[in-house]
């Protein structure tokens, strides 16, 4: 009997004292943070949206490589040195390949830092933005391009004419040197043409 | 006698006067839900340190109306394996026994919509109604969540009005009178003459305080179960029972459960103000007293009362469905018994 | 007459009373939201932060329902396999009209890190059942997951309820 009303006291006094403890937390200030209106400080290393900085991409695919998703797809062309226009890098080094297709598909990406990491240029970096939400899906499939199609078609056509060039060129020597009797050591045309190109 | 309704002096006894009695309670029910809803809201908000609904007019305060709008544009589904006449009745039902309880309330000394001899007994009768809602809508959703949901509640009820019923008879005991104006008439001249204090009296009264407080507090936890509102939610309990017994209503018929729910919530309130907490007497005997005075102190008690359920909502867990019945069965009913027999006791004695 | 004029043919557009009423209605639906959860993985992990009370879903006027026939969203956390799949397309069916879908994070939106190779993963939620707003993100944070909701209030906001009619001839 008296175990039953000792019961039956402490569910009572129970409920009154977690009552109280409400009615103490009833008063407190709130710690809510009003999102629009203020925001929460990000830690400096937060991993949201990705952005690539296309000054300083170079095709190189180490992001489209580490990607553990395959949700980077990237092409290049290398820069042909008959090309009039020729490019520099935010760095200052002259760009050797023109980026040509660059998408990446936010919706699939899983956040991971990799591509990050294995970027040699600081290129692609995760940012601090998170607010992009959007109604459809295409719009989380980022594309990035500094040249238009029709410029891109142009440039794959100047290297494959600069390639047929060398081809051309390399026939010839090859002709002249089985003329003549003598090896010649095959592709000083190509990098000569470059370093040309370059001063 | 005097008259206790105001709109029988001013309009005299006609149809429109009728109207006006019988639409009175139901204005204010509707207003009172969504205060109460918007109360419910925002307490639970505070109590966990947050803010609750901002972004709906200044501080959230019109979010109980946004609400209304949106569920009256829901679509209004009635499964096709329903039982589709008792499926669409079943808020009303429930609606009506809330709203037919406001009949006896005494809001002011000079408004009861109805001042009739047998009050407190109504609303039991009354009161009972909501279950009878409960298992038509659960019964007919044709949904086994539904129907475990109203079984539960049945349960619930049942087990939970005899203590209740036991505390009201206790009152009932002191006063000898089951009119609602009567018992608060009767507890006039201060806070110290409330029933939860031993009613009025000389010195002797303090015998009685023991018992009467513990009547009270029973009263106050069997409402909450025959309101089905937390800890005793176990028919709409969210984590077992997918939304209990109105797991298939949408729209504007769950928007009746809703009120219902809110309506009952103050019924009980207010038998619990009337009978314990003097009703529409100034807690400081003729300080404030009067008519106009008298309905704002009757809805200032309702109100806190109110308040506490819902603390007590956003404070304890939800019972299992054993530990209900026990609680039901073995703690409240023996206790209010006592305090029953104590209280009839010192009536007899002449104490009170 | 002008505004009855206006009133006789709603298709008309730019009726003031009508125009008003929608936004009314509007305001309404997009200011309480009740919402479905349905939490697969992390993100879901997510959204109880943003339901506690630093972030507090609930000034959004959202308010959690358990019982698809009286939300009005639902909210897909998670990834999706093959064997849920099933389930949130009987969920979404259930749902009263009108019903709104939160895709969250990258497994919902197209299949996560399971795109390519995932055998047993819905690629994502689309496929089956109308998404709404896609919130970005692995999982996203819980402030993404307001600005979603915000994003689901504008596009509520901007339905039209009267001339779906006329907009329907148009497009």
């Amino acid at each position: 009997m008296s175990s039953y009303l000792k019961n039956v006291w402490a569910g009572f006094y129970t409920a009154v004292k977690g009552m109280m403890i409400t009615s103490r937390h009833m008063f407190k200030k709130s710690v809510t943070i009003q999102y629009p209106d203020e925001k929460f400080d990000l830690p400096a290393n937060a991993r949201n949206k990705l952005v690539l900085d296309m000054s300083r991409c170079n095709a190189c695919t180490a992001c489209a490589i580490a990607c553990p998703v395959n949700c980077i797809t990237v092409e290049g062309v290398r820069v042909s040195p008959e090309d009039p226009h020729q490019e520099v890098h935010a760095d200052g080094k002259p760009r050797k390949v023109w980026v040509t297709r660059y998408e990446m598909d936010l919706a699939k990406c899983c956040f991971c830092g990799l591509c990050q990491a294995a970027c040699p240029s600081d290129a692609i970096k995760h940012t601090q933005d998170f607010e992009y939400s959007a109604y459809n899906k295409e719009s989380l499939y980022f594309k990035y391009q500094i040249l238009t199609p029709e410029q891109s078609a142009e440039k794959v056509r100047l290297l494959a004419e600069f390639k047929e060039k060398e081809a051309a060129a390399k026939a010839a020597a090859a002709e002249k040197a089985a003329t003549e009797g003598k090896p010649v050591a095959p592709k000083k045309a190509a990098p000569k043409a470059d370093e040309a190109s370059e001063q | 006698m005097e008259s206790t309704n105001f709109i029988w002096d001013l309009m005299g006894k006609n149809l429109w006067s009728v109207v006006a009695v019988i639409s009175l309670p139901l204005i204010f029910v509707l207003i009172y839900a969504l205060v109460a809803i918007l109360a419910e809201l925002k307490v639970s908000a505070w109590i966990q340190e947050r803010l609750g609904p901002m972004r709906t007019g200044p501080w959230g305060i019109l979010q109980p109306i946004a609400e209304v709008i949106k569920l009256l544009q829901k679509e209004d589904i009635t499964p096709t394996a329903a039982s589709k006449i008792l499926f669409n009745l079943a808020p009303y039902v429930i609606f009506t026994g809330a709203y037919a309880a406001f009949a006896v309330i005494p809001f002011s000394e000079a408004y009861a919509p109805a001042n009739i001899n047998v009050g407190l007994f109504y609303i039991f009768a009354v009161g009972s109604f909501s279950a009878i809602g409960i298992v038509m809508g659960g019964w007919a959703s044709n949904n086994k969540y539904s129907l475990m949901g109203a079984m539960r509640s049945v349960s619930q009820v049942i087990s939970y009005e005899i203590p209740a019923a036991v505390a009201v008879l206790a009152v009932v005991v002191l006063t000898s009178s089951m009119n609602m104006m009567e018992i608060s008439r009767m507890q006039e001249g201060g806070f110290w003459n409330w029933y939860i204090f031993g009613g009025p009296g000389g010195w002797t009264k303090i015998f009685m305080i023991p018992f009467t407080l513990t009547l009270a507090i029973i009263y106050f936890i069997a409402s909450l179960a025959e309101t089905n509102r937390l800890p005793f939610d176990i028919p709409e309990g969210e984590s077992e029972l997918v939304a209990g017994f109105h797991t298939e209503y949408s729209g504007m018929k769950f928007a009746m459960f809703f009120f219902a729910e809110y309506a009952n919530m103050f019924v009980v309130a207010a038998v619990v103000t009337t009978i314990f907490l003097g009703g529409w007497t100034s807690p400081f005997g003729s300080f404030l007293a009067g008519a106009g005075w008298g309905a704002f102190w009757f809805i200032l008690k309702s109100m806190f009362v109110v308040f506490l359920q819902i603390w007590i909502r956003w404070t304890l867990p939800r019972f299992r469905v054993d530990q209900l019945m026990y609680i039901g069965w073995k703690v409240l009913l023996p206790i209010s018994l006592v305090c029953f027999i104590a209280i009839s006791f010192f009536s007899l004695l002449n104490l009170g | 007459m002008g505004l009855l004029n206006r009133l006789d043919d709603p298709y008309e557009g730019g009726g003031i009373v009508l125009g008003k009423i929608e936004e009314l209605l509007n305001w309404g639906r997009s200011k309480s939201d009740w919402y479905l959860h349905f939490g697969l993985a992390c993100c879901a992990i997510e959204f109880m932060a943003m339901n506690a009370s630093h972030f507090d879903f609930m000034r959004f006027g959202t308010i959690p329902r358990t019982s698809p026939r009286q939300a009005d969203f639902i909210m897909v956390t998670g990834t999706v396999t093959f064997k849920m799949a099933e389930r949130i397309k009987i969920l979404y069916e259930q749902m009263a009209e009108p019903k709104y879908v939160i895709s969250v994070g990258s497994c919902s939106n197209s299949g996560g890190p399971y795109w390519e190779h995932g055998y047993h993963v819905l690629k994502g939620v689309d496929r089956i059942i109308p998404v709404d707003v896609y919130i970005p993100g692995c999982p996203p944070r819980p402030e993404a997951f307001e600005e979603g909701m915000m994003k689901l209030q504008e596009k509520i906001n901007k339905q039209a309820i009267f001339n779906k009619r006329k907009l329907l001839g148009t497009e």
